[in-house]
């Protein structure tokens, strides 16, 4: 239980370490825009991406509060978080990788496919068990800890096609269908429990219900090792597939709504899908026996399985089906001008692994210089956090790079925020689109196209 | 269209390197780890076990361990001999010749004391010869009045040929003889040629086989000397001891002997050494050195127990067992009616004298020299190699009265000593509170812990057999001897502690 609960919290680290924190739903401009949601339509006939990352994570607690940077290394300390972790350590993360993707841009639709890895995992552990984990059970013997732990994580592929169109030129809808492919996946159902180490015999009482599920892992409770290995770009732990749906409304010459909702499906984990179960309630003294019996065998390997067994540790093959966590964002841009924008973006995501929902907001303004330069900033607040951040993206002959990071003290101070965000990209756009002549910024007579907001669609 | 493409591939490069710029950024936190200064310690528990004295030694396997509630006492019972003392009686070879034709020879002129009158036989042979020199053959009829078989007089009869010889023997099963007190076997023949005429023989002998076996014996038994034969007792529940480390109080031998017989004893030792375990022989000596007297038995069927105290005051037999011999060897003799008194005894040929070994020994000591071995291994995980700076752990609950430490000793593949995990024993464990009568009144908690250097946990992860060796010890300067009851026992947690470093 002990290596389980410390890989659980070091992977959600680890994970942190690689994406830092996120709360920013920021879409690219082009061909990430159309990622999250499919009715807003292109302004290139030809868009490819050729490769964007973004990183998020967010957190209740700054990284400063748990440890410290050494060596451009983060490490955990136990003292720091004794003292300054809240009761409950929360913390979300999201990494995504996509690779080639395209669209088409015809008239009044569109259409393309795309293909990314994506990463989420979320995670509350109590302090005091974050604490053990820390420092280990012996500077808390004799207290009785609680293990109250909550999570999931997946990681899987995704191939999508998706279809935008213009009804008319006030309303465009767009969706999009997302084959899945699993790498990896884990989630806690419950777990609930308390251990106490004794002081002076180094005895453990345990009270544990844990019940728990992962594929892809290579992990089971009745091996003697507790190793995990992930395998980020297999593809057949599990199958699955869903839907996202985008709809724009501009209902006046200055405003413009959009709203999507993605991630709407599941993916059925059956290979290497394991749930687990730890349940047991006991004290385990370690191998017990009359040292003077001249059968009596001494081995500490035996002594940790008898561990196990007391524990009732069991890991049983069983598929199970893994939704995954539906967001929902909404933008309402207003035109101060055709080169600036006004934009109110909230976005929610309901969290399959943990109670209730992660939700953030931000307002956001923008300017553009023609397609060759946008440069906005968004305040807002995160998960109670305020947050401020930028973009950029620069394009010259169709060639874009994009960065955008909704908290700019995290590049300066990331071990004093809560969290981080950022996304970079590349992409080619071809064949840029021009309604009676060349113009940019706001089209009156299509929606969506030439959208500067910094916060959300570049 | 030159400056368009040279804009496009600066632009290109620019794009790239941007966006290389901001991947790099993509790890800011680099490699998250434990922080090694804040110490993270893991304590674990190992063992858990609990015991008595009475589990401790038994593994010793020897008779005759006993258990009593008032405390354990370690009691060995050997016989050292087991001898029917009638087969100690034996006649020497008798020649008895005939000059005349009636003969009557009086043992003790012939300087032999039978210390017996009567034998009734249960097997054994009367060999006989005549002698003639007499030119016709004789035939010879002796009569022999000593001898008797259901009521009659024993008579032999045979021819013996002219100037020859004839001999042979009478089986004497039921037969008895009596020489009577006066000692006297008497003989009478008659020796007639075929036709009649009487003759004389030139002589004749009669002789007892002395492999004969007597049923009763009826006799003074004047200082018949019983010869009881050697005994040596393995005292192999001695081999945890180291030689003069302990001091055994009120350790006793008793040395029992029953005598199932009418005739009174004196009870001699011959000689009495203790082998010592290099390889020395060690003389204690006995009260039985200066002879000691066995009672006879009230009446056939029935027997007396004498019980002879061997201790330190009369012994050097305890001062022996201190050395925790190998053996100790006794050799007995005993001596029939030793009073000489003139009554006449009767043995029967079940009757028994046996001596009886009882060592006893209270297990009330002071020592620091018992020590128990337990092998084991610390296994073999791979993941030891990340284990530092570990500690054992000991909690203690004891009421021994004995002070514990160990060695734990570790052992290449063939279990040879290589090292040790301490410079020198550890002690563990303390005793548990003494009384003046050495008697324990509270058990003793102890908390102890034990650092192991990093350097001896690498060589354990190389070499994971180990031999505990467990030194049991009365309290250093006590004058008290540790009493030890089958109800005190010794309760033990082992746990380690250790910081496991991260990847």
């Amino acid at each position: 239980m002990r290596v389980f609960l410390l890989l659980l919290f070091v992977s959600c680290l680890s994970v942190l370490a690689k994406a830092q924190l996120d709360f920013q739903r920021s879409l690219s401009y082009s061909f990430d825009a159309v990622t999250a949601n499919p009715a807003l339509l292109q302004d290139h006939r030809v868009s490819i991406r050729i490769g964007s990352s973004m990183q998020s994570a967010s957190a209740n607690f700054e990284l400063n509060d748990i440890g410290t940077e050494r060596d451009e290394n983060f490490l955990l300390q136990g003292s720091r978080l004794a003292a300054n972790a809240p009761e409950t350590l929360e913390l979300s993360t999201k990494f995504d990788i996509a690779t080639l993707g395209f669209n088409i841009r015809r008239d009044r639709f569109q259409f393309g496919a795309h293909h990314a890895i994506r990463f989420e995992a979320t995670s509350n552990v109590n302090r005091e068990l974050a604490l053990v984990l820390a420092q280990g059970n012996q500077a808390s013997a004799g207290e009785v800890i609680p293990v109250l732990i909550e999570g999931e994580q997946i990681s899987y592929h995704e191939f999508g096609f998706h279809y935008g169109i213009h009804l008319n030129q006030r309303f465009a809808i767009g969706g999009r269908v997302k084959v899945l492919s699993g790498s990896a996946a884990a989630q806690i159902n419950s777990a609930n429990g308390s251990i106490r180490t004794e002081p002076n015999s180094f005895a453990i009482d345990y009270n544990l219900s844990v019940d728990a599920q992962s594929a892809g892992y290579n992990f089971d409770l009745t091996d003697e090792d507790f190793s995990i290995a992930i395998q980020p770009f297999t593809l057949d732990k599990g199958f699955g597939g869903a839907v996202d749906l985008g709809v724009v409304v501009r209902p006046s010459r200055k405003l413009e709504l959009s709203l999507a909702l993605t991630d709407l499906g599941a993916i059925r984990w059956s290979t290497d899908a394991k749930e687990h179960f730890v349940n047991g309630e006991g004290t385990y003294v370690g191998v017990i026996g009359n040292v003077f019996d001249s059968t009596f065998s001494f081995d500490i390997e035996n002594s940790l399985d008898q561990l196990q067994n007391q524990a009732n540790l069991s890991s049983v093959d069983q598929a199970f089906t893994m939704r995954l966590s539906p967001k929902l964002q909404g933008h309402l841009r207003y035109r101060l001008s055709d080169a600036t924008d006004l934009t109110l973006a909230a976005q929610t995501r309901s969290l399959d692994g943990i109670d209730g929902l992660q939700s953030g907001a931000s307002v956001g303004i923008g300017q553009h210089f023609g397609d060759f330069l946008h440069v906005g900033g968004i305040v807002g607040v995160n998960q109670g956090e305020f947050i401020y951040g930028g973009r950029a993206s620069v394009m010259l002959l169709g060639i874009q790079v994009f960065a955008a990071a909704d908290h700019l003290p995290s590049f300066f101070n990331l071990y004093g925020t809560k969290s981080a965000h950022l996304r970079v990209g590349l992409s080619l756009n071809f064949n840029r689109i021009e309604l009676a002549g060349k113009r940019y910024g706001w089209f009156d007579d299509e929606l969506s196209t030439g959208r500067t907001t910094p916060d959300n669609y570049l | 269209m030159l400056n368009s493409t040279r804009q496009a591939i600066l632009t290109m490069v620019l794009a790239c390197l941007m966006f290389v710029a901001l991947s790099a950024c993509l790890n800011p936190i680099g490699e998250p780890s434990v922080d090694p200064d804040e110490r993270q310690r893991w304590a674990i528990p190992l063992l858990q076990t609990q015991f008595s004295l009475e589990d401790a030694l038994g593994g010793f396997d020897f008779e005759g361990t006993l258990l009593d509630q008032n405390g354990l006492r370690l009691v060995r019972r050997d016989t050292v001999f087991r001898r029917f003392p009638i087969r100690s009686i034996n006649f020497p070879g008798l020649t008895a010749p005939f000059t005349d034709s009636v003969t009557v020879v009086n043992l003790q002129d012939l300087g032999v004391n039978l210390q017996v009158r009567q034998i009734e036989f249960i097997a054994g042979r009367l060999e006989w010869l005549f002698i003639s020199n007499d030119p016709e053959d004789l035939e010879v009829e002796l009569t022999l009045p000593n001898f008797t078989i259901n009521g009659d007089t024993l008579v032999i009869s045979a021819t013996v040929p002219a100037n020859g010889s004839r001999e042979g023997f009478i089986d004497l099963e039921n037969h008895f003889f009596d020489v009577g007190r006066s000692q006297q076997i008497f003989a009478s023949y008659t020796a007639r040629t075929p036709a009649g005429e009487p003759r004389l023989l030139v002589g004749g002998l009669l002789q007892i086989d002395p492999d004969f076996i007597p049923r009763t014996a009826i006799g003074s038994f004047d200082s018949l000397s019983v010869s009881l034969g050697s005994g040596s007792i393995i005292t192999d529940f001695f081999a945890a001891f180291e030689p003069n480390t302990a001091a055994l109080k009120d350790a006793s031998v008793v040395f029992d002997v029953v005598n199932q017989t009418t005739v009174p004893f004196n009870l001699e030792s011959v000689r009495t050494f203790a082998s010592l375990r290099d390889g020395t022989e060690f003389d204690f000596g006995t009260p039985i050195d200066d002879g000691v007297s066995i009672a006879r038995s009230p009446g056939f069927g029935q027997s007396t127990q004498t019980a002879v105290i061997i201790d330190d005051t009369n012994s050097g037999l305890v001062s022996a067992a201190t050395m925790f011999p190998d053996s100790i060897t006794l050799e007995f003799v005993g001596v029939a009616n030793p009073e000489r008194l003139q009554e006449e005894f009767t043995l029967d040929f079940q009757e028994e004298i046996i001596g009886s070994f009882v060592f006893d020994i209270p297990l009330q000591v002071q020592f620091d020299g018992f020590v128990i071995d337990q092998e084991f291994t610390f296994g073999d995980i791979e993941e030891l190699d990340r284990v530092r700076e570990a500690e054992i752990q000991l909690s203690s609950s004891n009421s021994f009265g004995l002070f514990a430490s160990t060695q734990i000793f570790i052992l290449n593949d063939s279990l040879q000593v290589i090292d040790s995990l301490f410079t020198a024993p550890r002690q563990l464990l303390t005793a548990g509170t003494l009384d003046a009568n050495g008697e324990v009144v509270s058990a003793t908690d102890a908390l102890v812990s034990i650092p192991i250097s990093d350097e001896t946990f690498d060589r354990i992860r190389q070499f994971p057999n180990a031999r505990a060796r467990v030194f049991l010890k009365t309290p250093e300067g006590s004058e008290v001897f540790a009493q030890l009851d089958n109800t005190n026992s010794l309760a033990l947690s082992v746990g380690l502690s250790f910081e496991y470093a991260a990847e």
